[in-house]
């Protein structure tokens, strides 16, 4: 039987994920995507001015697969996307580790990369992780920032930039 | 009516819990009832939760506002704004 891939999917996972794989993974018996968006978020050894030794990521089991499962739905209602995965790590990371990736499929660009950044800018607020970082004065929880916020209002207009009809008469 | 509170992050540290259960003798109770009720209940309760830091609420894994009904035997968790990503 020939392994198909999972079009949609959300996963939290304690272990790491390798870029490549996941990459290859996604596109499985997949000949009709031109084109595929990713996003890999990584952590930093700085932040609010601190150094930063290590992170701590702690998610709501149920409900943050859930909210990702949506925000990926919300991707694919809005853009001629066929396939998309998120992949997010919880418990203690260290700079330089991948925290998050997002993939996105479709049969040109513009779809796939509105729709991976979409995902992104969700997933920043909505899906329910929280961090605590390390640094040399003690461990600290990282706070919700604006920037994050105000970046979900460019989606609330509708599509300004690409007209995607073209897009759905092709594939 | 029963209710399990789940606590995450910086508020499961400053209460040192993860979650409680209560039995609240109403049958009809808010998200906003709920919160004096366990304000009530005094330190760690009343200065994790009746501080100005904005505080999230999610009713049976849905995000819910702060007028909300709670319906019985429901899990309502209570958070920080979340920082993935």
């Amino acid at each position: 039987m020939t392994k198909t891939r999972e079009a949609f999917e959300a996963r939290v996972q304690q272990v790491p994920f390798q870029v490549g794989q996941e990459y290859e993974d996604f596109l499985l018996g997949d000949t009709s995507d031109g084109a595929v968006a990713t996003f890999v978020g990584r952590v930093r050894d700085y932040n609010s001015g601190a150094a930063v030794k290590a992170l701590e990521l702690e998610h709501y089991p149920g409900m943050t697969e859930k909210v990702m499962l949506q925000v990926l739905e919300q991707a694919k209602q809005r853009w001629p996307i066929t396939a998309a995965r998120v992949v997010h790590r919880v418990g203690k990371l260290n700079p330089g580790e991948n925290i998050v990736m997002v993939l996105t499929a479709s049969a040109h660009r513009h779809a796939a990369l509105d729709a991976c950044a979409f995902i992104m800018d969700h997933l920043k607020t909505q899906a329910t992780f929280w961090k605590k970082e390390q640094t040399p004065d003690g461990s600290r929880w990282v706070k919700s920032r604006e920037s994050d916020n105000s970046a979900l209002k460019r989606w609330q207009q509708p599509d300004q930039c690409c007209d995607h009809s073209e897009e759905r008469t092709r594939s | 009516m029963s209710v399990t509170i789940l606590y995450f992050g910086e508020l499961r540290e400053q209460i040192s819990l993860a979650n409680e259960t209560m039995d609240i003798a109403t049958d009809h109770l808010t998200v906003d009832g709920l919160l004096s009720k366990l304000i009530e209940k005094g330190d760690p309760w009343s200065s994790a939760l009746a501080s100005d830091e904005p505080l999230r609420i999610a009713i049976n894994q849905e995000m819910a506002r702060r007028d909300a009904e709670i319906p019985a035997n429901a899990e309502v968790a209570l958070f920080r704004p979340v920082t993935g990503g």
